[in-house]
């Protein structure tokens, strides 16, 4: 247990040094959400039926923007490869920096969440519902991420390549987070898609873990 | 009226039809190429110097 | 035993030479197939009574859809044998299978798009089964962007299978979820013309053509894995023969 703590302290200091990585996916975040009553149109009706995907989106791009950081530094330094030798074992460790990767890039956008919310007129536990539903989804989007990340590491520019294999496999995540924020507006009830959310956040953590360690001894040798 | 009249629908059916025909014939021979290929390379590494 | 056979098929010569043996016949008999469900299809089945002389596009359009998932289906099962047991055959399969699927799942797009025109009025609607179409194009251009761009053979192999296998897993959930969406977003703005049970005269040239693809389908990988087979062992003794 040791090791993953001394892992996830290094982890969030090393954030702190890099902190214009979580700062542009959090400024992206936030200018999305703001950027498009303005473009489109402010009457609060259409901003409440579009507030769920535009959540979702600027969520999924403010988290794809960052990715590319997530072991690309760590890996030319050598660390990865030193976790892979070290004692505890590689799965584990990966979800421990999985997880202090989601705290300074997700954690944020959850919280300035409620503040946007606001800007598109959604009041009262539809905010809650909205934080709740990033909540999940991104920590499942965070082991996709990491998946990605993890098997473009050998290659120099992967931007294009990595939204392509990102966006097919966060489809369902998108349609069930913005279809759970629809229904939370439209009062009807959420707990089909949140469900399928919760599924979705538990299988991700079962698997993406050990499918982004083999990814990465591919990458490795 | 002849068979391959499909009235309203001639240009809908017959590219539709053309376009999965290429497709087949364009795989195979982008196969057989692939082949030939890599048989000229294996008979060009082990000609007698 | 299964296992035994599982490496002697697999070991590459012993593969290269069954497959050259079976892939005209595969040709030949998915060939006679398609050609003989082409003209029945177009012209021996009846007119359907309600959309006339269009509904002849779906002799081409199934084929190639069932094709795609199938082909998908294979190629995620070889990446799996690949990364399980190593096999430098299964990886070779996989591979040549990509492009193909690729390409079918393009031409179920495009003739789907021709059914569409004269049918609905518009070439696309957001249907589940183009949309979930499209996503498997995405899942192919996947795969194939990323062999083509790791250079290391054996590493891009790995690599590529990982994702194949990630996405057989992902698809059936891609799948419901979009049909769920569908479902709640436009419920019957587009009423599928309630297929009638379909006779027999209108049936027997469909599975004629979908047989037929998926024999031309098997010839076709002979030949492309095959191909590959032989780029990978160049160096190795047994190739000198053929």
């Amino acid at each position: 247990m040791n090791i993953h703590f001394k892992l996830f302290s290094r982890e969030i200091r090393v954030a702190f040094k890099r902190w214009t990585d979580a700062l542009t996916g959090f400024i992206l975040f936030f200018l999305i959400a703001i950027l498009f009553p303005l473009i489109s149109d402010s009457n609060k009706e259409f901003l409440l039926t579009i507030v769920g995907p535009i959540m979702m989106f600027s969520a999924f791009f403010a988290s794809m923007l960052s990715m590319q950081n997530m072991f690309k530094p760590d890996f030319q330094n050598g660390t990865i490869e030193q976790l892979m030798l070290s004692k505890g074992s590689f799965v584990s460790l990966i979800l421990t920096k999985t997880i202090a990767y989601w705290l300074f890039t997700s954690l944020p956008l959850i919280l300035i969440s409620s503040l946007t919310a606001s800007i598109y007129f959604v009041s009262g536990s539809g905010i809650l519902i909205i934080q709740l539903t990033l909540l999940l989804s991104t920590l499942t989007m965070v082991h996709i991420n990491a998946f990605t990340a993890a098997i473009t590491l050998g290659i120099r520019y992967p931007g294009a390549l990595m939204t392509l294999i990102i966006t097919p496999i966060t489809l369902p995540i998108l349609i069930f987070g913005s279809k759970t924020i629809e229904n939370s507006i439209l009062g009807t009830d959420i707990s089909g898609p949140l469900y399928f959310l919760t599924g979705m956040m538990m299988l991700s953590f079962f698997l993406g873990p050990w499918i982004t360690a083999s990814a990465l001894k591919i990458s490795m040798d | 009226m002849s068979i391959f009249d499909m009235g309203d629908y001639n240009f809908y059916v017959w590219s539709s039809v053309f376009v999965s025909m290429l497709a087949l014939f364009l795989t195979y021979f982008d196969a057989k190429k692939k082949h030939k290929d890599a048989t000229s390379t294996i008979r060009n590494m082990n000609k007698p110097k | 035993m299964n296992l035994k056979k599982i490496y002697k098929y697999g070991s590459p010569p012993n593969f290269y030479r069954f497959v050259m043996k079976l892939e005209p016949w595969c040709l030949c008999l998915g060939l006679l197939m398609i050609a003989i469900g082409s003209i029945g299809g177009l012209f021996v089945a009846p007119k359907d009574y309600q959309m006339g002389d269009a509904f002849r596009i779906i002799y081409f359009h199934v084929p190639s859809a069932y094709l795609s998932m199938s082909a998908y289906a294979a190629m995620g099962i070889s990446s799996i044998i690949g990364i399980v047991w190593r096999s430098n055959v299964a990886f070779a399969v996989a591979k040549s299978i990509a492009p193909f699927g690729a390409l079918m799942t393009a031409v179920a797009l495009i003739t789907g798009m021709l059914w569409g025109k004269p049918m609905w009025g518009t070439a696309w609607v957001w249907d589940a089964r183009l949309t979930s179409e499209f996503i498997l194009l995405l899942l192919y251009l996947g795969y194939i962007a990323l062999h083509a761009t790791i250079k290391e053979q054996k590493r891009a192999d790995r690599a590529a299978s990982l994702l194949a296998i990630l996405g057989i897993v992902n698809l059936p959930i891609i799948h419901y979820s979009v049909v769920w969406w569908n479902t709640l977003h436009q419920a019957s703005t587009i009423s599928k013309l309630d297929s009638p049970s379909i006779v027999g005269e209108m049936l027997w040239p469909l599975l004629l053509m979908i047989i037929g693809y998926m024999i031309f389908f098997v010839g076709v990988i002979c030949r492309g894995g095959s191909a590959e087979v032989l780029m990978r062992e160049k160096r190795s003794n047994w190739v000198k023969e053929v």
